[in-house]
Order: C-alpha cells, then sequence, then structure tokens
C-alpha cells in the first residue's frame, strides 16, 4: 500500500472521495464497507505503533557508552584531543568552559588598555632651542644697532630702550600664546632680565667712561690751578680717576670733592 | 572533533556511522537516539512483549555497531542494515528457543515448533494481546504478519522492507495486500457499525 493510498483512506471519508481517488483505491476497497475496515484497520496500526513504543532504560544506554569509550580510548589520547578536552569539555554549559573563560578575560584585558594611562595630559612639540636662538639673535642686533647708532650718532639709552621693547614684545606673544608654558615663561623672563641687567651694566660701563672723561678732565685743571696744597686730594682724585669705579655715585662723590677742593 | 561543531541531526544516519566509527561519541549518541527506542519495540514485539529481553537484544546490536562498524557497507541504507541485522538476531532466537523447548529447558512443553503449527511466539502471547487488531496479526502467518507490522507498525517502505526481508517488491507489496485485507474483513466482522 503506498502512502497515497493510505493517506486518502486515513483522512477522507468514502462519500468524500473523488472518482479519481476512487479508482486508486479500488484495488483495495471496492465499497463503503471495506473502505470502512479497511480505516479501522490503519488506525488501530497507528494507535498500535504508539503503544509499542518502548524508552530503553537508562543502564543500557550507560552500559553502551562505556563500551564505547573503552573502544575509543587509545584513539583520544593525543595531543590535540587533550587541548580540546581541556578547553572544550563536554557535558558543560559554555560559560563554564575554559576556551569562553580566557576569551573573556582577554576580551576584558583589550578593552581596558585604552583607559590606563589617561591621567597624563597631552604633550605637544615644543621647539625651545628656536626661543633661544631668537634671543640670542637680538642681542646680536641690539649690539650690531648699538654700534650702528654710535656710528650714526644716536643716543645709547634710546636704542636700548628700543631693543628692550622688541624682547618684551617678543616675550608678551608668547605669554599670550596657550600652549606656552609657565616653566617656559619663568625661563623667558629670566633670560630677558639677564639681557636688560647686561645691557644696564654695559650701557652704565659706557656713560661712566664718557660722563667720567669731561670731569676728569676738569678735575685735572683745578689740580693743576690749585697747586700742590691739595695732596691728598690729588692722590685721591688720581686714585680716582685710575680705580675706575663701577658705581655712579662715587663717581658725583669724586666730583663733589674735587669742586670742594677746588673752591678752597 | 570540530570546534564550531558538526550538526548531527541534519546529518544522514550513513555519515553519523562513519563519524561514529571514528570514535566521536555524539555520533553515536544521536544513532542511538534514532534507533534505540525503535529497535527496542522492535524485538521486544518479536521476542513475545518481553521488554528485558529486547532491550537486551538492542543492546547487543548496538554492542556489535560499536566493536565492529565496518561490519555495516556505507553504500547500503543504515535503516535497512540494522532491521536486517536485527531480523536475523530474532531469527537465531526463534532456533535457539526451538532447541530448547526441545530439551524443555526455559519453555513449555505445550509449544510445539513445526511449519505446520502455530508459530510459536502466537502460542506464547496469543493470551496478552488485548485488542482485536493483535489477535488477528497473531493468526496471520508469520511472512503475512511480518511485512504487515514492518511496513504500518515500524513505518518502513514496501522496498525497506523487501531489503531487510531480501525478497522482491512485488512480493512484499502481495503478502502487504493479503495481509491488510484478511485483518479488514476480520475486523469488518466486529465492526459495531456494520454489526447494527
Amino acid at each position: 500500500m503506498e502512502d497515497l493510498i493510505k493517506n486518502i483512506i486515513l483522512n477522507k471519508s468514502y462519500f468524500e472521495l473523488s472518482s479519481s481517488e476512487q479508482k486508486s483505491i479500488q484495488e483495495w476497497a471496492s465499497n463503503e464497507e471495506e473502505f470502512d475496515a479497511l480505516k479501522a484497520v490503519l488506525m488501530a496500526t497507528q494507535s498500535m505503533a504508539d503503544q509499542s513504543k518502548v524508552k530503553p532504560s537508562s543502564s543500557v544506554k550507560q552500559r553502551l557508552d562505556d563500551r564505547f569509550a573503552a573502544k575509543h580510548a587509545g584513539q583520544n589520547v593525543t595531543l590535540w584531543s587533550k587541548f580540546l578536552l581541556f578547553f572544550f569539555p563536554k557535558n558543560t554549559q559554555f560559560f563554564k568552559k575554559p576556551a569562553f573563560q580566557l576569551a573573556m578575560v582577554a576580551l576584558i584585558v583589550i578593552l581596558l588598555i585604552p583607559f590606563l594611562w589617561q591621567e597624563r595630559t597631552a604633550q605637544y612639540a615644543m621647539n625651545e632651542g628656536q626661543r633661544k636662538l631668537e634671543v640670542e639673535k637680538v642681542q646680536k642686533e641690539r649690539i650690531e644697532e648699538r654700534d650702528s647708532n654710535k656710528e650714526a650718532g644716536q643716543s645709547p639709552d634710546e636704542a636700548d630702550h628700543k631693543i628692550v621693547n622688541e624682547i618684551k614684545d617678543i616675550v608678551s606673544e608668547q605669554i599670550e600664546d596657550p600652549l606656552v608654558e609657565d616653566s617656559d615663561l619663568e625661563e623667558e623672563k629670566l633670560l630677558m632680565d639677564e639681557v636688560v641687567t647686561y645691557d644696564e651694566q654695559a650701557d652704565f660701563a659706557l656713560e661712566e667712561v664718557e660722563v667720567s672723561s669731561p670731569v676728569y678732565e676738569e678735575m685735572e685743571e683745578l689740580v693743576e690751578r690749585s697747586a700742590p696744597q691739595n695732596a691728598m686730594s690729588r692722590e685721591k682724585t688720581s686714585d680716582f680717576s685710575l680705580s675706575k669705579s663701577t658705581s655712579k655715585s662715587k663717581v658725583e662723590t669724586s666730583e663733589t670733592i674735587s669742586l670742594l677742593t677746588a673752591l678752597y | 572533533m570540530k570546534i564550531f561543531g558538526v550538526k548531527y541531526k541534519k546529518q544522514s544516519d550513513e555519515q553519523l556511522v562513519k563519524l561514529m566509527s571514528k570514535g566521536d561519541e555524539r555520533a553515536f549518541d544521536e544513532i542511538y537516539q534514532r534507533y534505540g527506542s525503535k529497535l527496542a519495540a522492535y524485538f521486544t514485539r518479536k521476542l513475545k512483549h518481553d521488554k528485558e529481553k529486547g532491550e537486551d537484544f538492542m543492546h547487543d546490536l548496538f554492542a556489535k555497531l560499536i566493536d565492529r562498524p565496518e561490519l555495516f557497507d556505507p553504500n547500503r541504507s543504515f535503516k535497512t542494515w540494522v532491521y536486517s541485522v536485527a531480523n536475523n538476531m530474532c531469527i537465531n532466537e526463534y532456533k535457539k528457543m526451538a532447541v530448547r523447548s526441545n530439551t524443555t529447558n526455559g519453555i513449555s512443553m505445550d509449544i510445539q515448533i513445526s511449519s505446520k503449527s502455530q508459530p510459536i511466539e502466537e502460542q506464547l502471547n496469543e493470551k496478552n494481546f488485548s485488542s482485536d487488531l493483535e489477535k488477528v496479526m497473531s493468526k496471520l502467518e508469520e511472512k503475512h504478519r511480518e511485512v504487515f507490522i514492518m511496513r504500518h507498525i515500524d513505518g518502513l517502505s514496501v522496498k525497506e522492507v523487501a531489503e531487510i526481508m531480501e525478497i522482491n517488491p512485488g512480493t512484499v507489496k502481495s503478502r502487504l495486500f493479503y495481509a491488510t485485507k484478511k485483518i479488514a474483513s476480520v475486523l469488518q466482522m466486529y465492526n459495531p457499525v456494520n454489526e447494527e
């Protein structure tokens, strides 16, 4: 009996059959009674098949598993199978498998790495050498300018003030730059102060030479006129002229002394 | 063994047996799941509804498969192979039972083994059959009953039944036709609708 005929008999009543279906089952059931009897048989066999289902006991399966394990025990002892058995053990939930756990740990580490060194602020490249060179360049320019001013007859004070203002402008520009750090600015200021101090000292020396030379001539004239009565004062004057003291106040004091001696 | 796994449910019986012979335990589990209960039912029915005996026979069959998987020819259908092995095991058991009955060991003296007499399984279990169908089936000849059970209860096709019983498919069809008509005619007499 083909499955098609079986399905027709099981699913339809005799009066529901089409002519073609009746033809196909003609061999098996020629009338309604035979059809119903056949239907009853097939239904009974189905229920019998359901009833006859036997669930084997677990001990049978256990014995077979043991036999299977014993049979293939030698085959499974390879390095690769050991590795797989360790990382992918059978009959364990996926989150308990070592391979899964290791993968999760690795994932966490990879995700945390970018956040580990975030406390450090961003550092930008700074060309400090160039800044020092600028200062040195300014100094050179200043000296050259001074020399040129000397030649041109311009007063050195004006030139110095001009140069100092230039340096101040450069420094103020760098202060306004937000990328420049405080330490760098302090260094810059110190450099500027050094430059200014050096300039002042240099100016003073030049002034001293220029200012003291007419006084010295005047003093010599006075000394010649006032005779050798004041050997002491002349010694002092000569000492003063020879010593070339570095302070401006000393020069003024000697002037005063020489004037007083001249009055005497 | 593959990491991302073989989909055992989608594998054919033959592929599973091949995997099983290489030591794949899951393949064996799948084969057991597919045929364990069916074969246990088959043996139980063939061996006079003795459930324990049916389970033992089923165990022996799978043990044979584990020990010597090469016995299965991959070119054949596993289903027909396993049922033909089961059928042969039952035939051997009938022979053993016949010998025992001749030596009066185990089986009642009332049961006679002969080709002309009623089959031994019918004699043993006739009183246990509860349904009319079973009664009618028991009255059938062995060759007709086997074909009928395999086709309608075990759900095998005509071709598979022919391969298992090592007979012509035409013979299976004729036996099946005869058994079905016979049972239907007998049940028609007991049909309460018809009686009315």
